[in-house]
């Protein structure tokens, strides 16, 4: 009898212990990125990996691709090194709990840019690397040449994106009955479209012909000329470190600006002794714009010399130089007919 | 007693301090009680870790998470954003659901989709399982070692692993839409894009039919009982079955005819200005749009003079309207074309938009919505005659088929799956049950001259089943569970539904606390059922 009480007052002095005794565990400081990452000496990075010409592994096990390529530069601009990057692949759900919990620095995984995503998920958007929009492809037999076509169709759709929300709001529009197949992964919305489960495949017009280079058959398929929405696709970082956030930002505009100036890989080493004070501020070599953001002056001309700069990108993963020959539309300069337009660096 | 250092005084008294408390440490009493606080502090702060980081968590996502209708913040409005717009849609719904409706309607949905994969899975896991595990105590070789390979071939390979399989490897591997099997030539379609069944639908007027069937009934036993007592006084043989067949056949049909007749409870809505005042001017209009003569001539023209002429109605999607009215457009044999909506106020929408001539549906949907239009005056409501039942036939039209009832491919894929994978464990659990039986059970069974199956009805699963509800109830709640797979394979359940929730709307921890929820509360109702069944067929003990 006595041993039960002795025990019953241990157990409640250990709950009492237990509920007012401070938490020991560390609270993460999520407000110092910068700090961080400079400790860590590397750049914890969030892509698709699984989204050719975006971000994909590569025959060698490189993570390749035009998202990955913007985390190297990222890593270019803060460590000084594009390589000491630390890859995480997301789905599309996951994306946005890791780069809220701190899991990763930066998340450049095809991400479109919306309100709700920019006010109530807490994250801020560093510039448009890519002006995407939303397409459909079908197949040549079907006999689908509009949208309108699609009344009573089946479309496969990648789960908990805009897309899904916007092929809602579209065929609503047009006052289209359809059915939606939703699946998490986008190798298996592949599969069911190829396997003929639907009529068409939704999904960013980018990625549907990365994608369909993938079908059994790829002659076989067309994308519609419709497009369903704008998809405007960049860096996210989360609320609460504005520096982080210049510092991506900056990056982005580093590489647009630099093509806008004529600074790529091959000719930065004789830009550094420019006359034109443009480029100099750009490189670093004049004035002291990185030091405001805790970097080095000279992070942009990492960035070129190690990544390049935008078009270099653009046409190694998307453009000439890759299989998909993506014509840069809207991606291109403000001055050659695109909506690509950098703050100047000053 | 005596091992205990405080019941021999003698000694303690001698000893020192330090080998008083040793002694006391190392009693076996004393040992337990330290023991359990030992583990009762780990179980506490392992908690309080797990929850501080819980806690952590839902502070690091910020205030806006949480942010109440009047832009005040506070923990209780945790879930006041289900209240909002899902914006996406479900294509497999037992309940109406369109992409306005807000986020808890779509999570409903989900819910409503796992209880059903999870109640038909149950029910046939437990088919299968009992079927399988009696197989494979078989005497005959070739059906054992058949049970023995389904078995093991199902224990040993992943359940994810299966499930796509069976989606992508079999379902879909069946023909497409255009080359869909028609067994005999009937109005059942399987393809890609699912099993098209025809399937019937009630009318209103189904009640007063279906109170015929019922007097009919009465009739028959009635009939039957007279009858009987007649052959019996009699001892005249008389044909009480056919009688009693026949008079319900005629009490049936006539119900069949009085229903149509009492009630017109179905509606076409037109406006003033199309002149339709009867079904009848339909045709008169057709035939004046057209520029024919007769309406056999309908038949001569090409596909796309028909679009152009097509008497365009709207009805509301799977109700007995749409059936019932598009019936009597192809007796009537006049072209058209449906448009179907899923609620009411979309149908009227299309309608005022001039999309379609004429909406059906019931008089009193109609009249409802005639009210809500600008100039109410302006539109009739045509009574339309119905039967009681009418047949929904699977129909192709466009891109897909229409009508009828139709299981989904990953719905079908997803329930082949669960009930194959856990029929294999339910299958040993089966017959480790069987086989808990003594041996002299079943012999005494042989030896009373009962057969096989009343052997193993009568004495063998009786007492067998007390072994195996127990374990049963536990692959009732795997299978429960896992439904949540279904959204590898896009099948719409719980999570699926979340998930995109979770996506639209960054409420991530609150899906998940919500989910989890649900899922116990789905478990613990399966389980109380089945505890219930247990507690019944169990041993009485006196």
């Amino acid at each position: 009898m006595k041993q039960r009480l002795l025990l019953i007052v241990a157990l409640l002095a250990i709950l009492i212990l237990g509920v007012v005794l401070p938490t020991t565990a560390q609270e993460a400081d999520l407000g110092d990125t910068l700090g961080a990452v400079q400790d860590a000496g590397i750049l914890n990075c969030g892509v698709s990996g699984a989204l050719l010409a975006f971000s994909y592994v590569d025959a060698d096990g490189n993570m390749a691709g035009f998202d990955a390529d913007y985390c190297r530069a990222v890593a270019a601009a803060v460590l000084g090194d594009g390589e000491a990057v630390e890859f995480r692949s997301s789905n599309a759900s996951e994306r946005f709990p890791i780069l809220q919990s701190g899991e990763i620095d930066v998340l450049i995984r095809n991400t479109t840019w919306t309100i709700s995503r920019d006010t109530s998920l807490g994250f801020n958007f560093a510039p448009t690397t890519y002006y995407d929009g939303q397409g459909m492809l079908v197949r040549k037999e079907s006999g689908i040449e509009t949208l309108e076509d699609m009344d009573g169709g089946t479309v496969c759709v990648n789960a908990g994106t805009t897309t899904e929300k916007n092929l809602a709001d579209v065929f609503r529009g047009l006052d289209i009955e359809y059915e939606a197949v939703v699946f998490a992964e986008t190798n298996d919305v592949r599969q069911a479209y190829d396997d003929g489960r639907c009529d068409g495949w939704t999904t960013d017009k980018s990625g549907l012909i990365a994608n369909s280079a993938l079908l059994a058959v790829p002659e076989d398929h067309v994308i519609l000329e419709a497009t369903m929405s704008k998809e405007p696709l960049g860096p996210l970082v989360r609320h609460g470190d504005d520096n982080w956030f210049d510092i991506v930002k900056w990056t982005v505009n580093c590489t647009i600006l630099a093509e806008d100036l004529g600074v790529d890989s091959a000719n930065v080493d004789d830009m550094l002794g420019s006359d034109n004070p443009k480029i100099l501020n750009l490189l670093g070599v004049e004035g002291d714009l990185g030091q405001a953001m805790g970097l080095n002056n000279d992070f942009c001309y990492q960035v070129i010399t190690q990544v390049g700069n935008y078009g270099e990108i653009y046409k190694r993963h998307l453009g000439e130089d890759s299989v998909y020959k993506v014509p840069r539309g809207l991606n291109n300069l403000w001055t050659n007919g695109g909506i690509l337009y950098a703050p100047p660096f000053r | 007693m005596t091992q205990s250092p405080a019941s021999t005084p003698t000694e303690s008294r001698a000893a020192p301090l330090w080998r008083t408390v040793l002694g006391y440490l190392f009693d076996v009493r004393v040992l337990g009680v330290l023991g359990q606080i030992g583990f009762i502090v780990l179980v506490v702060f392992g908690v309080r870790a797990i929850g501080g980081n819980f806690a952590e968590n839902a502070q690091k996502l910020g205030e806006s998470q949480f942010i109440c209708r009047d832009g005040t913040f506070s923990y209780r409005c945790a879930y006041d954003f289900m209240e909002s717009e899902a914006g996406f849609d479900i294509s497999d719904s037992m309940i109406d659901y369109v992409n306005t409706d807000p986020y808890w309607r779509a999570f409903t949905v989900g819910v409503l989709n796992t209880l059903k994969v999870g109640i038909f899975g149950v029910i046939l896991t437990a088919i299968l399982g009992t079927v399988a595990g009696i197989a494979r105590l078989s005497e005959n070789w070739l059906i054992s070692k058949l049970a023995l390979g389904y078995v093991e071939l199902m224990r040993n390979t992943p359940l994810l692993i299966q499930i796509f399989f069976i989606y992508f490897g079999v379902i879909l591997a069946a023909p497409v839409l255009d080359e869909a099997l028609q067994p005999l030539g009937l109005p059942i379609y399987f393809s890609q894009r699912g099993l098209n069944l025809p399937s019937i639908q009630f009318t209103t007027s189904a009640a007063i039919w279906l109170a015929f069937l019922v007097l009919g009934i009465i009739q028959f036993q009635v009939l039957w009982v007279i009858l009987g007592r007649r052959e019996e006084r009699t001892g005249q043989p008389s044909n009480r079955f056919s009688t009693g067949i026949i008079s319900f056949i005629i009490i049936a049909a006539l119900g069949w005819i009085v229903s149509g007749a009492v009630s017109e409870t179905q509606g076409l809505m037109v406006t003033k200005a199309s002149r339709i005042r009867e079904l009848g001017d339909i045709e008169k209009l057709m035939l004046q749009r057209s520029g024919l003569n007769h309406v056999d001539e309908f038949k001569n023209l090409t596909d796309d003079e028909i679009k152009d002429v097509a008497f365009q109605v709207c009805v509301l999607e799977d109700s007995p309207s749409e059936n019932n009215f598009t019936k009597q457009l192809r007796q009537m044999e006049i072209p058209h074309r449906i448009r179907r909506s899923d609620r009411p106020d979309q149908a009227t929408g299309r309608y005022t938009d001039e999309k379609c001539e004429a909406f059906a549906a019931t008089k009193s949907i109609l009249a409802a919505e005639r009210a809500s239009l600008e100039n109410p005056s302006n539109h009739l409501i045509i009574p339309i005659k119905e039967s009681p039942i009418v047949w929904s036939l699977p129909t192709r039209e466009g891109l897909n088929l229409v009508g009828g009832s139709r299981m989904k491919p990953e719905f079908t894929a997803l329930l082949m799956a669960l009930v194959l994978f856990y029929g294999g464990t339910l299958a040993e659990i089966v017959r480790a049950g069987i086989l808990s039986v003594s041996k002299g059970q079943s012999e005494a069974a042989r030896a009373l001259g009962l057969n096989e199956g009343q052997r193993l009805q009568l004495i063998v699963l009786p007492q067998a089943l007390r072994v195996i509800i127990p374990p049963g109830i536990g692959v009732a709640l795997s299978l429960a569970k896992d439904t949540s797979l279904g959204i590898a394979i896009g099948f719409p359940d719980m999570y699926a539904a979340s998930y995109t929730v979770m996506n639209q709307s960054g409420r991530v921890l609150q899906m998940f606390v919500l989910i989890m929820l649900v899922y116990m509360l789905i478990s613990l109702g399966f389980s109380a059922l089945l505890n219930w069944y247990n507690e019944k067929i169990k041993l009485v003990e006196r």
